[in-house]
């Protein structure tokens, strides 16, 4: 009996429960971009504005951490239980779209008629084999941030146009005491990414355009490693460890510890965040040319899951995202360039920067996104591994290239002959 | 009156329906997994879609990268590296400092816990505090070289240095190990009776004499466990590299568990990752045989 009066209020808890809940749709939401400003945008704006033009629909987001995303998407997805509308990054489609875990998009796409708005290194982020897979939401433009006063001390009137001239004027910028580097002439990380911009640069590529077959054992790639690797040890603009900085957490360029660097548009918010009386030193250009010029632009984007029961709705959702004024605020909130034209040239915090209007233009000039395929990840780190062997002079950057070519090549055949 | 006996069958059936719950657990969390496992390196298997059986071509594929001294076979020699720098060590400062507390220091509790206190911290609180006392422009290290140099040595990159990376983990390691060795050691030494040294003063044995004659061949047994348990520890090391490191610079760190990591949930090669769990497993195992071998070899007793 006493059993029973414990349960009682159980059960017409559970009972009351049930008999409030109306039958509703729920939308699930991972976004890995975002701050404090992005989960109260979303949270008391976005999505609440979503949900009243949509009576009997919930959005339910959750904010995914970039380091745990890997594992929940394929967790998620094998179990079933993917979320509706999911963010990644740049260096996703292929792997998303090879194992079939984001929708082609092309026919909504279509009837929504709004591509042509995006800047095309954007839109491609989202592509694989000629199939769009999501909407851009985010980008970051890698351009060369330079200090003005240094060149001209440097004798430069210009921003390093050419290799040669990037080499020549960081190394009269460098200020040296002994071995010990006290100013590097440019901030330089030993990553992939860096070497991307300048095989890119030199005309070169990682595979051929079909994905089977590694490119880098290519002249201009062995050239492109050769002048990144000289910058270290022949020019020694930088040391390979990095510079130290101010208290281990104001970024190189704003601890005025570096005249140059290659670095999106965080860059600028860094310097006015912790050195705003350096912002009028500091300009923007193209990086240096080779052959052509590139500017290497790293996307974010939303894609919808093939599990989605409610796919309509989802493509709703996500399109309401893009809307101009929403896609403005989402941005402002990461300081991101917005990835349509018209919202780049209108938002309030774009017009209110000029140097985030420059990196829009570069963007759109000269803007390319990483090779879209399903290996991505471990390309990345095999390319890792290959440039540090040349850079810490383990190996030539020939040999570095061609053994790690010949690697390549076997991890792309393995796909080619399933 | 005496009770009726149970038949022996009826016992062994009741012993069995209380250790279920543990046998359950264990063959659904550990038998059935490593069983898993075995099949799965002998596939392709990304999770996603069902494994393929690709017969022992994931052995094959790591063979062939030590032959071509690939990522593996550099995980293999950072992973022995570790082991000779943690292990050595690691054990020489625990006898040390265990020698020191059994001398019957005044405060003995207080040294005790101090010294197991990073035993308990987790791998990755201790290894974000070690990135501080590393960080070239403001750590703790760099700022008492500069100290005791007068300015004269440089600051160090550490961490950043491919000539320094290993060692810095391996002093981390070795630091936050010691308490652990130490309380074994410790427990030893408590093991040892008391009558022996006796005898050996009024013999006239020196402190030297006693500790080799006595002390080290009675704490073979308990050398012979930590070495076991160091060896299978060092063979295993991934937190403080996957922390620390993530395996760089220029592939100086990376490790067999650390590779195995990025294979399984950074490529999603759960079968090539499979493979390489199981060449590490005959690695230990082949390992703990031969300390056991080595260490069983001239063992005392003196009763």
């Amino acid at each position: 009996m006493k059993r029973l009066t414990l349960l009682l209020p159980l059960i017409c808890l559970l009972l009351s429960g049930c008999g409030r809940s109306k039958p509703r749709i729920e939308l699930e939401l991972w976004i890995t971009d975002f701050n404090q400003d992005t989960t109260d945008l979303l949270n008391k704006q976005l999505l609440p504005r979503f949900e009243a033009a949509h009576p009997g629909v919930k959005v339910n987001p959750q904010y995914i951490s970039w380091a745990n995303l890997d594992q929940k998407l394929a967790i998620s997805f094998a179990g079933g239980v993917q979320p509706d509308i999911f963010q990644v990054g740049a260096e996703y489609v292929g792997g998303l779209a090879y194992r079939g875990m984001a929708q082609p998009l092309d026919d909504r796409i279509a009837r929504w008629g709004q591509k042509g708005d995006f800047y095309p290194a954007s839109w491609s982020t989202c592509v694989y084999q000629g199939k769009t897979y999501g909407l851009p939401y985010l980008s970051a433009p890698r351009v060369l941030l330079y200090r003005k006063d240094l060149l001209r001390k440097a004798g430069y009137s210009h921003p390093p146009d050419t290799w040669e001239q990037l080499a020549d004027a960081a190394e009269k910028m460098t200020v040296r005491d002994g071995t010990v580097t006290k100013f590097a002439g440019m901030n330089l990380p030993v990553s992939w990414q860096v070497f991307i911009e300048f095989l890119w640069e030199n005309g070169g590529q990682i595979f051929d355009e079909s994905g089977t077959h590694s490119r880098l054992d290519s002249p201009e790639a062995v050239e492109a490693l050769q002048f990144y690797a000289d910058l270290y040890n022949k020019y020694q603009v930088c040391p390979t460890a990095g510079m130290p900085t101010i208290g281990g957490s104001i970024p190189v360029f704003a601890s005025q510890k570096a005249a140059m660097e290659i670095n999106n548009q965080v860059g600028i918010k860094n310097v006015s965040k912790y050195a705003p009386g350096l912002l009028p030193k500091v300009g923007i250009a193209a990086p240096p040319r080779r052959k052509q010029r590139a500017v290497s632009v790293y996307t974010d984007w939303l894609a919808l899951s093939p599990q989605s029961k409610r796919p309509d709705l989802a493509w709703e959702l996500v399109t309401y995202l893009m809307e101009p004024d929403n896609l403005a605020a989402y941005n402002a909130t990461l300081f991101f360039i917005p990835p349509r034209r018209s919202v780049a040239q209108t938002a309030t915090f774009m017009r209110e920067n000029p140097q985030l209007r420059d990196f829009a233009v570069l963007m759109d000039q000269y803007g390319r996104s990483l090779p879209a395929i399903p290996e991505w990840f471990e390309i990345r780190t095999g390319l890792q591994s290959a440039i540090s062997a040349a850079i810490y002079q383990t190996k030539t950057p020939e040999q570095a290239l061609r053994d790690y070519s010949r690697e390549l090549d076997e991890l792309l055949a393995e796909r080619t002959k399933r | 009156m005496s009770v009726p006996a149970v038949p022996a069958r009826r016992e062994t059936r009741v012993a069995y329906l209380f250790l279920s719950p543990g046998l359950a657990l264990f063959l659904v969390f550990t038998v059935i997994p490593v069983f898993a496992a075995l099949y799965l390196s002998f596939c392709r298997y990304d999770v996603i879609h069902s494994p393929v059986w690709l017969g022992a071509k994931n052995y094959a594929r790591l063979w062939q990268d030590v032959a071509n001294r690939g990522v593996f076979y550099l995980s293999l020699r950072n992973t022995l590296q570790y082991a000779i720098g943690t292990i050595p060590l690691g054990m020489a400062l625990a006898l040390a400092l265990a020698l020191l507390l059994n001398a019957g220091l005044r405060g003995m509790g207080i040294y005790r816990t101090t010294y197991y206190l990073p035993v308990v911290t987790s791998m990755v609180a201790v290894a974000m505090v070690w990135m501080w006392i590393y960080d070239p422009s403001y750590g703790l290290l760099n700022y008492l070289l500069a100290k005791l140099s007068g300015g004269r040595l440089a600051p160090q990159t550490w961490l950043a240095n491919p000539g320094q990376a290993m060692a810095a983990i391996v002093a981390m390691s070795v630091w936050k190990g010691l308490g652990y060795n130490m309380v074994i050691y410790l427990a030893g030494l408590q093991g040892i009776p008391e009558h022996l040294y006796e005898a050996a003063t009024i013999d006239g044995a020196s402190a030297w004499q006693r500790f080799w004659r006595i002390t080290w061949p009675l704490l073979k047994p308990t050398t012979a466990f930590i070495l076991v348990v160091s060896v299978i520890g060092a063979s295993q090391v991934f937190a403080q590299v996957y922390v620390m490191t993530n395996g760089g610079p220029n592939d100086a760190t990376t490790t067999i568990v650390h590779q195995i990591f990025q294979n399984a949930f950074s490529y999603l090669k759960m079968g090539y990752a499979s493979a390489m769990a199981f060449v590490l497993f005959a690695l230990i195992f082949l390992l703990s045989l031969i300390t056991l071998r080595l260490t069983r070899a001239g063992q005392v007793e003196y009763s």
